[in-house]
């Protein structure tokens, strides 16, 4: 089998740390972290199209979790459905249906793992907490206090944090896989916020009226941070509270801006294809998420089953040799 | 004063339909009906349309296109139930871009 150096004419590089002067195409092992990585390019960020959701109207102000290639969508309207749906990174194919209608519950953990709790349906806010072990959803013990358009985020589905939303504000609630706990409230009451990140390390970000505020939790209290640089509400969040995502939203306008947050500041990062409110959010860092459903102008109250991929191409990227 | 925008009309048909290579380097914006808004006078962006199969129109003919998809959305949204509206926004009206 031909070498590297048989073929470049020349060794791969050992060097102790990243050379600050690559170009795209240089290959160099990183003897400090036992890497071999490789320049990819100019460094770009952007979003792409998705796999269309599978009820063809889509949907909006649905529960969702996950990442930009194992998310789940659930409930959501209109009219109200009880559907789930599961992203691979490619489709989105339905699973088994949550057993309560609603729409404004949050969702958190993983697409095999999740959570889903609060919303509204005909007769007022829910308290109402089911549990997705990748199969069927299962009620558990309820929220203390019912709420709809709150934001939720966690690890997995037995650590979970809720906070905000309609009519509950401030309040935060902690889940620890069998029972909800009323913990530190938010310093910023509202509702239609986003979330990400897990349980003891979360950020929520935007909200109604239309806010810029950001807000960081430690496992205990919520601390004000830097604002969004534009106030929004019904935007779509991912991420955790370092490295996070939002994008979309009402501004009051309908928009499609995304910004980036570094965990510090956010920055305004590429504009998605369509804007649109209430849409699904998901995503692991502020370079991966996805953005799903929602409603955008005349896709009225049905909302759009478009789907939008955010990634960073480029850039140093460490090559797996197993 | 010169267009700085073109439109097309196409399907989005999900994965595929615009590319991250695509929309690193153009600006998309989507509207009802399957409107698309590229910038004009962009080699990458007529490739975009031509990958598509989008049918390109005028400012005028998208803009027609635009209203009555916000015009029956409106409709749609005005004939919902008060709790309904209370859950949603009435479609605004949208102004294209030369």
């Amino acid at each position: 089998m031909a070498t590297y150096k048989d073929i470049h004419g020349f060794k791969i590089q050992n060097v102790s740390s990243d050379p600050p002067t690559a170009v795209a195409g240089d290959l160099w092992y990183n003897s400090t972290s036992g890497d071999l990585k490789v320049d990819t390019g100019t460094l770009s960020v952007a979003w792409a199209t998705g796999g269309s959701m599978s009820r063809p109207a889509g949907r909006r102000a649905m529960g969702d979790t996950g990442t930009q290639t194992a998310a789940l969508a659930f409930a959501g309207r209109s009219p109200y459905v009880t559907h789930t749906e599961s992203y691979t990174g490619t489709s989105w194919s339905e699973v088994g249906d949550i057993n309560t209608v609603g729409q404004g519950l949050a969702g958190a953990g993983t697409n095999t793992a999740a959570l889903g709790f609060g919303g509204y349906r005909p007769g007022g806010q829910q308290d109402l907490t089911e549990t997705w072990n990748g199969s069927n959803w299962t009620e558990v013990n309820d929220l203390n206090t019912g709420r709809f358009h709150l934001a939720g985020c966690g690890a997995s589905n037995t650590a979970c944090l809720a906070f905000g939303g309609i009519p509950a504000g401030a309040v935060t609630e902690n889940w620890n896989g069998t029972n909800w706990t009323e913990v530190n409230d938010l310093n910023t009451p509202r509702y239609f916020l986003a979330g990400a990140g897990t349980n003891t390390a979360a950020l929520g970000f935007g909200g109604t009226d239309v806010v810029a505020v950001t807000e960081l939790w430690n496992g205990t209290n919520w601390t004000e941070v830097n604002d969004l640089n534009t106030a929004r509400k019904a935007l779509g969040g991912g991420g955790t509270s370092t490295s996070a995502l939002g994008f979309g939203g009402q501004t009051p306008s309908l928009t499609a801006i995304t910004e980036s947050w570094n965990g510090t500041n956010w920055t305004e990062v590429a504009d998605m294809g369509t804007a649109r409110y209430a849409l699904g959010g998901a995503g692991s860092s502020n370079v991966s998420a996805l953005a799903f459903g929602g409603e955008s102008s005349g896709a009225g109250a049905a909302g759009t089953a478009a789907t939008e991929e955010f990634s960073q191409t480029g850039g140093v990227q460490t090559i797996d040799a197993s | 004063m010169a267009k700085t925008k073109q439109y097309c009309v196409a399907e989005n048909w999900g994965k595929g339909f615009i590319e991250h290579s695509e929309s690193s380097r153009i600006k998309f914006a989507g509207y009802p009906g399957n409107v698309w808004q590229v910038p004009a006078h962009n080699k990458g962006a007529n490739l975009w349309i031509n990958k598509v199969l989008g049918t390109v129109k005028t400012l005028a003919e998208a803009q027609t296109i635009v209203d009555a998809e916000v015009t029956a959305a409106q409709t749609a949204w005005d004939a919902l139930s008060d709790e309904e509206k209370a859950n949603s926004t009435r479609p605004a009206d949208i102004i294209l871009e030369e």
